[in-house]
C-alpha cells in the first residue's frame, strides 16, 4: 500500500551554493548505438583515475546522444584520452565540444519534493540576463553551467534570491573559497 | 576479468512521463516557460536536463505519472509549448546507482550493461552522489537486475523502489 505524505514550506531553502570555478567542459554526439562501446572503453584501467564533476546526456529522437561532461582542469588530461580514442569507433555524427566553464550546485532540505524551484531560479537569473549553459535537476541536486566567468556572479544573484540558513550560509561561503 | 566496482545501492523512482523540449538558442524561453507553468500548477519536477551546448537535442522534464495529465492541458493551451514540448507515450522511470564516485568506470560499466541489454538511456544525470538513468519503467526491474549483476554491492542490498511518497502543496489546495 502506498502512503504519501502532503506538507508544506512556505520559503525555499538551500543549503547554500556550491561554486566550481575554472572547470573543462566536453561534448561528445554518438550514433545511439555507439554509447555502449563508448561505455565500454571507459572501463579500462586508466579509467580509474578519471574523475567526473557533473554528466548527463541528452538523447535525440534522431538517433544520436549527447553526452557532455565537465571536470576539473587538473583532471583533463586523465578524461581526454577517452575522448581521443572514441575517435577510433564508427566516427558518424561525430562532434566534440571543448570549452571552460563555471557551474554551481546546490541542494536543500526538501528539493526532491518540492514544486517551483526551477522556476524560481529561472526567473532569478532572467532578471540579471545570465547567460545559462545548461541545467540539470538529478535526486534533489541542481547544477548550473554558465561561461568561464560567470559563476561567481551567478551565485551571488541566486544568494540574494533563496533562502539559506545563517550556519549553512557561513559553510558554503567558506567551500566557495576553496572550490 | 576486471574485478566489479563497489557501489552501496540502486534507487528506483516511482512511474514518471518524459516532455521533450525542443532545442533553442541562448536565451531559449521555452524550458523556463514549461517550468513556470508546472510551478503554477504544483507540479514536481523529478529529473531534468537542458543544455544548449554543441549538437541540438531536446531536453527533458519528468514528473509523476499522475500529473501527467494536469500536464499536457497546460501545454495544450499555450501555444509555444504545444509548438516546442512533445509528451513522450510511455512511462518511464529513474533508476539511481550510489555512489558514483565521480568515476568513468562506473558510468562506463552502467552504459554498456544497459546497453548489452537492449535498454534505451533517455537521459541521464548526475547528482552529487548519484548517477540516474532515465530509462523505460517497464524495463526497470530488468535494468536493475543487470546493473546488480555487474556492480559489486553489499550483501543482502536490493534495489530499492518507492513505498513512500512526500510531496509539498500549499496550504491553499
Amino acid at each position: 500500500m502506498e502512503t504519501i505524505a502532503v506538507y508544506w514550506e512556505s520559503i525555499v531553502r538551500t543549503y547554500g551554493f556550491n561554486l566550481l570555478e575554472g572547470l573543462t567542459l566536453c561534448q561528445i554526439h554518438r550514433p545511439l548505438n555507439a554509447a555502449g562501446q563508448w561505455g565500454g572503453l571507459l572501463q579500462l584501467p586508466e579509467g580509474q583515475d578519471a574523475l567526473f564533476r557533473l554528466v548527463w546526456s541528452q538523447f535525440d529522437p534522431t538517433g544520436h546522444i549527447k553526452f557532455i561532461l565537465l571536470c576539473d582542469d587538473t583532471q583533463w588530461s586523465n578524461v581526454q584520452p577517452f575522448l581521443r580514442r572514441d575517435q577510433r569507433l564508427d566516427d558518424a555524427g561525430q562532434a566534440l565540444v571543448h570549452m571552460p566553464v563555471d557551474a554551481i550546485y546546490f541542494q536543500g532540505p526538501h528539493f526532491g519534493d518540492r514544486y517551483g524551484i526551477m522556476d524560481y531560479t529561472f526567473k532569478a537569473l532572467a532578471r540579471a540576463q545570465a547567460p545559462l549553459l545548461a541545467v540539470v535537476c538529478s535526486v534533489a541536486t541542481i547544477y548550473l553551467v554558465f561561461p568561464a566567468g560567470w559563476g561567481a556572479k551567478a551565485k551571488q544573484l541566486l544568494t540574494e534570491s533563496f533562502e539559506i540558513p545563517k550556519e549553512k550560509r557561513e559553510i558554503a561561503g567558506h567551500h566557495g573559497a576553496h572550490r | 576479468m576486471a574485478e566489479k566496482i563497489p557501489i552501496n545501492g540502486l534507487k528506483q523512482s516511482e512511474q514518471l512521463s518524459a516532455f521533450w523540449v525542443q532545442p533553442g538558442h541562448l536565451p531559449d524561453p521555452t524550458m523556463p516557460k514549461l517550468c513556470r507553468a508546472l510551478a503554477a500548477e504544483q507540479i514536481n519536477i523529478a529529473f531534468l536536463n537542458h543544455s544548449t551546448i554543441g549538437a541540438p537535442a531536446p531536453g527533458l522534464c519528468c514528473i509523476d505519472a499522475n500529473d501527467r495529465a494536469k500536464a499536457i492541458a497546460i501545454i495544450r493551451s499555450d501555444h509555444e509549448l504545444s509548438q516546442s514540448v512533445q509528451v513522450g507515450e510511455q512511462g518511464v522511470g529513474l533508476l539511481s546507482l550510489y555512489p558514483h564516485q565521480a568515476s568513468l568506470r562506473v558510468l562506463g560499466t552502467a552504459l554498456e550493461t544497459l546497453n548489452n541489454r537492449g535498454i534505451m538511456v533517455y537521459g541521464l544525470g548526475s547528482s552529487i552522489a548519484a548517477l540516474t538513468f532515465v530509462i523505460d519503467y517497464a524495463r526497470m526491474e530488468e535494468a536493475a537486475e543487470s546493473l546488480s549483476q555487474q556492480l559489486k554491492l553489499p550483501p543482502d542490498a536490493t534495489p530499492s523502489a518507492v513505498d513512500f511518497k512526500v510531496r509539498q502543496a500549499s496550504p491553499s489546495t
